[in-house]
């Protein structure tokens, strides 16, 4: 919405366009400790979070002509690392180690736990999901794509996408409980 | 009820910030100009002519600059000419080196055998401080470098060096790759006068300093290693080897940690283990959900057998929580949920 913030991207873009190294190390440190977070929460570590990180700034700066400033640059920038993500979801589909939990049953939370856990919590809540989950439930309850998108990104059916979301919640809950629970042992 | 819920994390992680790890904007930098460069640089021939020009530049350059700076001879050096002229070497003016650096008694031991002329392939002795640093051989600084160029490890060398000294000479190191292992353990051969500074750096990021030391190559299969050689007299060197394959892990990532066992006997998933290669220390330690610690273990090949006291430990939800360190790297900590499925049946 602040419009100030869109112009000092534009200029900022402008002068990466301009081929100037020093706006592309200044767009990298605006951005990356955002795009650093959101890459975290797809991946189950920091490596992996990391890898997609320089894959996707690498993206950015090459596809940086191709941004008509159209919408935000910020929002640009998270489908570009959200795509870079998605990527890495289906290089690892076959990857037989990671199976995907089939059964989750629900849990008594107690309320009051979510409000005292913070960002680095949650972050870790979600990055323990199993891969699927924790891709569906990412782009759907906070990228806020619809089970449609996210079937055909994925390659898997709206309904899927559906059940595997209802999963991840259940699951969330029953991480948290857990978290609370070790936190005392 | 269930909007809320996904509102809870959206309202933590939809705008969260995590600083970025170090080395990533270097790389991403490196990665982009590289492309750009290949794109002005046309043909890998043109690109080797411009590199040529571009030493030869670096070399006159460093050159005047220590010319500018000499004052009395002060590094006694011998040469004996040899083979292998090239244009960068033209730069250096005689075989007598002097560096205004440093100061070396009178009692320095003088040698004959000066050579004279434009000697560029020739084997210094070093008198910094009175004392000996180190007998090299030099060569002359690349003019060109064969893109492509593999070294399987052992002993490298290249002729890149890019510092205020007037010298040019190429270090050897000993790079071995313990296979299996992504571990590299580079070794520098030459030795060198107390107070030197030896850094070692991996495709770029610096990861320890000190004649020798072991890192776990994280990720890669390709390393580029760099030391950089700081003389308590302020010359610095430049030195690259490599690039070079490890024999690393089986698998991509130095690091696996199943969230699924099965411990039914079928001889798949069957003790929990994880897969982790190259590490220095680790420590696995399973709970169950009320924080109880059914087990550990600093051995990663030896696995929890899904069973707690001698009996098998009832299907559902434990915490596998990790803690390891990899060579030249920070301990790191991972707490997983943890499914056991599919229990032995007796």
């Amino acid at each position: 919405m602040s419009t100030n913030k869109e112009h000092v991207d534009r200029a900022l873009i402008r002068r990466c366009l301009d081929g100037e190294p020093r706006a592309q190390k200044e767009l990298y440190e605006r951005y990356s400790g955002k795009m650093y977070a959101l890459c975290l929460r797809y991946c189950d570590n920091r490596d992996t979070a990391k890898d997609m990180l320089q894959e996707g700034f690498v993206r950015v700066f090459r596809s940086l002509a191709n941004f008509r400033h159209e919408g935000s640059f910020e929002g640009w920038m998270k489908r570009i690392m959200v795509n870079q993500c998605i990527e890495q979801y289906r290089k690892e589909q076959s990857d037989p180690w990671f199976s995907d939990v089939q059964e989750a049953h629900h849990i008594g939370v107690d309320d009051h736990a979510f409000s005292r856990l913070g960002m680095q919590d949650l972050m870790r809540a979600v990055q323990s999901l199993p891969r699927g989950y924790r891709t569906v439930f990412n782009l759907y309850a906070i990228e806020g794509y619809t089970h449609k998108e996210i079937g055909i990104q994925l390659g898997i059916s709206e309904n899927t996408s559906k059940t595997q979301l209802l999963k991840a919640r259940n699951m969330l809950k029953r991480i948290i409980a857990a978290m609370e629970g070790s936190s005392h042992g | 009820m269930d909007n809320q819920f996904d509102e809870l994390f959206r309202n933590q992680l939809e705008h969260a910030e995590v600083p970025a790890p170090e080395g990533v904007w270097e790389a991403v930098s490196a990665q982009v100009a590289t492309k750009a460069a290949a794109g002005t640089a046309g043909t890998a021939l043109s690109g080797a002519v411009i590199k040529g020009a571009a030493a030869l530049l670096i070399a006159t350059a460093s050159y005047l600059a220590y010319r500018a700076y000499t004052t009395e001879p002060q590094i006694e050096v011998q040469a004996q000419p040899q083979t292998n002229q090239t244009q960068v070497s033209k730069a250096l003016p005689s075989p007598k080196v002097e560096n205004a650096l440093t100061t070396v008694p009178e009692t320095a031991v003088q040698r004959p055998g000066k050579a004279t002329g434009e000697a560029i392939a020739h084997t210094e002795t070093i008198v910094c401080n009175g004392v000996d640093i180190a007998d090299y051989e030099t060569v002359p600084a690349k003019t060109e470098e064969p893109s492509g160029k593999q070294s399987t490890g052992q002993e490298t060398q290249t002729g890149h060096t890019e510092q205020p000294c007037a010298w040019t000479r190429a270090f050897k190191a000993r790079i071995s790759a313990e296979s299996a292992r992504s571990v590299v353990h580079v070794h520098c051969l030459d030795s060198f006068a107390a107070g030197t500074l030896l850094t070692w750096f991996c495709n770029g990021t610096e990861i320890g300093k000190g004649q020798s030391i072991r890192y776990t190559v994280l990720n890669h299969r390709s390393v580029r290693m760099n030391l950089k050689i700081q003389l308590p007299t302020g010359c610095a060197t430049d030195q690259e080897f490599g690039p070079m394959e490890i024999e690393g892990c089986d698998v991509d990532q130095n690091l696996l940690v199943p969230n699924v066992f099965t411990p039914n006997a079928d001889g798949i998933n069957d003790p929990y283990r994880v897969l982790i290669c190259g590490a220095e220390q680790f420590q696995l330690s399973i709970f169950d959900r009320n924080g109880t610690r059914l087990f550990t273990s600093t051995d990663p090949d030896s696995g929890w057998d899904g069973r707690i006291n001698g009996k098998t430990a009832p299907e559902g939800m434990y915490i596998a929580k990790l803690r390891y360190r990899f060579y030249g790297h920070q301990e790191q900590e991972k707490t997983t949920m943890l499914w056991l499925k599919g229990t032995l049946q007796h």
